[in-house]
């Protein structure tokens, strides 16, 4: 229920008709025999198969995608990590597939999570590489932000150098506003970044006068988009004395 | 005063969603209780449930209801399920496939109060245990065991159900409004976890969960939310800052405004006329105007103009979806 927008549709053709109704005789037939295997606890290979074709054709059967979960973990295979990295690597790139289908699907995002947390040796960079490419189709995407959260978090906790991964972080956001001010999730996990920025680079004064700079060319941009000015007013919030926010204020 | 709505149409168009539903919505298969509440709530807001669906119908619909119910002794897994897709449950011997979820239990308890149901035959003890087990520690709730799902959406669900059946036993007031402050942002939105924007649909469920509770004071500047729900208008009501208004905000920021006692600082008109823009000429209304219509976006859309015509709609209750009585 995202929004399909109407369009002149012709009367479908008699074959059309047909196949429309043998694709819902093969739903309904595979969806009962996936529920058949779901109650007599059949943990296979085969059952894996059928989930994924059910999956294809209805992304939101939460339950399917618990019952996917299951088998894996029964399956024999699970116990050899290199197995499980292959079957997981599998399943990544099967949610790529599909993610596209219903991009706020928190069921899919749920199972990436999970099969994130399940794999060996799991790639957080490429992942990082992955959301930044579903946050071009969507920019202001809750749930690929909060993802993307979820894996800086990990990609921070695996380097030595989270001061790195936080600047990167910092210069991502940089480039999506530049791209377009109106993009409230890019400031908001801006203000998320910036105390450890403060933090970490030398001269917290030079950082601040660059965010009034960057608030300032948004607002000469649309002066009306809420965006800066809120960032504006959390940011002299931040300041710890009035001296800090009247200089803040005066650009020095 | 010529009708603002087209009540037949939208009439109609729940009556059909109630029998049948397009192939392009197969996603919503797992959800059908919650369409049925929300066609029922649509027919109540505009008057004309009883006279779209006869008795003998409404006793059907609340047979299928009460079928999907989860039998007593399953622990966590009490309450009702959202569909009949994994067939009858005393079936199914896989718990996890034929457990009750909250969202699926609100649902159900509405549609049976909007059907004329006493709710006699509700397992009450054990959708109130399932509920307490289905909180967390940090304060929050799942839906149903076995999921890592987590959010304000199943704290409403949970103080919902609570008030509908009048026991309070499985929530911990203190620990759920403490996650609800968690997520309470510098604009004074809420959000579905702490670092997330603030997101209208959080709020509702954040603000109408505290004020069931009796504590919407725990909000740290009531003020601030109310401006942030307030300075979501732009015509119709956008979900979160800088998005495009969406019908369906009609309700959830719109009921949040009621809640916090803001309704006349709304510019009403703009309001109705951008839900009457939403309306399609094969009745309900859509997300944005002229797209398809769907069952959300029509009762959200009818309810939250409701809001604004209270001498021609029944009052509905912003914090239940219910008429209030």
């Amino acid at each position: 229920m995202h929004g399909r927008r109407r369009q002149h549709e012709r009367e479908p053709t008699a074959d059309e008709k047909v196949q429309a109704q043998q694709r819902v005789e093969r739903y309904c037939a595979l969806s009962t025999q996936v529920a058949e295997l779901k109650a007599a606890n059949t943990y296979t290979v085969e059952a894996l198969s059928l989930t994924k074709q059910l999956l294809e054709q209805n992304t939101e059967l939460h339950s399917v995608w618990n019952y996917r979960r299951q088998i894996f973990m029964h399956l024999d295979s699970w116990q050899d990590m290199d197995a499980r990295q292959q079957a997981l690597e599998r399943e990544l790139a099967f949610l790529l597939e599909i993610i596209t289908k219903n991009i706020k699907s928190y069921w899919m995002w749920n199972h990436r999570v999970w099969a994130l947390g399940a794999l060996p040796r799991p790639e957080w960079q490429r992942e990082l590489g992955l959301v930044a490419k579903l946050l071009a189709l969507d920019a202001r995407n809750y749930h690929g932000w909060n993802y993307r959260r979820f894996v800086v978090a990990h990609l921070r906790a695996a380097r030595e150098d989270a001061g790195a991964v936080d600047e990167q972080e910092f210069a991502f956001t940089t480039e999506q506003i530049t791209r377009d001010c109106a993009n409230h999730a890019a400031w908001h996990n801006r203000s998320k970044l910036l105390p450890a920025i403060l933090a970490q680079r030398g001269e917290p004064q030079a950082v601040l006068q660059a965010e009034t700079d960057l608030i300032l060319n948004a607002i000469y941009t649309d002066p009306d988009d809420q965006n800066a000015w809120l960032y504006y007013d959390w940011l002299l919030d931040i300041q710890t004395s009035d001296t800090d926010r009247v200089r803040l204020l005066r650009g020095k | 005063m010529a009708a603002e709505l087209a009540i037949n149409a939208h009439a109609r168009y729940f009556k059909h969603c109630l029998t049948m539903l397009p192939a392009e919505t197969t996603s919503l298969d797992a959800t059908r209780m919650t369409i049925a509440q929300l066609c029922l709530v649509g027919l109540a807001t505009l008057g004309r449930l009883e006279d779209t669906l006869p008795e003998k119908r409404r006793a059907e619909m609340v047979e299928w209801i009460y079928a999907q119910q989860i039998p007593n002794g399953r622990g966590g897994y009490g309450g009702f399920r959202g569909g009949s897709l994994f067939g009858p449950h005393d079936r199914c011997e896989y718990e996890p496939a034929n457990s009750g979820n909250l969202a699926a239990t609100y649902s159900a308890l509405c549609s049976l109060l909007l059907l004329g149901d006493d709710l006699s035959r509700v397992d009450k003890q054990a959708v109130v245990g399932a509920i307490r087990s289905l909180q967390q520690e940090s304060g929050t709730f799942a839906p149903h065991p076995g999921t890592t799902e987590r959010d304000p959406r199943f704290i409403y669900c949970a103080c919902a159900i609570s008030t509908i059946l009048g026991d309070w036993s499985g929530v911990d007031k203190d620990a759920a409004t403490r996650y609800i402050v968690g997520c309470c942002n510098y604009d004074g939105g809420l959000t579905q976890m702490a670092f997330q924007e603030s997101h209208g649909g959080h709020l509702y469920c954040c603000i109408a969960g505290l004020s069931l509770m009796g504590r919407l004071d725990a909000l740290p500047s009531r003020q601030r939310t109310l401006q942030w729900a307030l300075f979501r208008q732009s015509g119709g009501y956008q979900g979160r800052a800088n998005k495009a208004p969406d019908v369906c905000y009609s309700f959830w920021v719109g009921a949040s405004i009621e809640i916090l006692g803001g309704h006349d600082l709304v510019d009403s008109s703009t309001v109705v006329h951008f839900i009457q823009q939403c309306e399609s000429t094969i009745g309900g209304l859509s997300k944005w105007p002229g797209y398809l219509p769907d069952p959300l976006h029509a009762a959200l859309g009818i309810v939250g103009f409701s809001f604004h015509r209270p001498e021609q709609f029944p009052h509905i209750s912003p914090e239940l979806l219910l008429p209030a009585s």
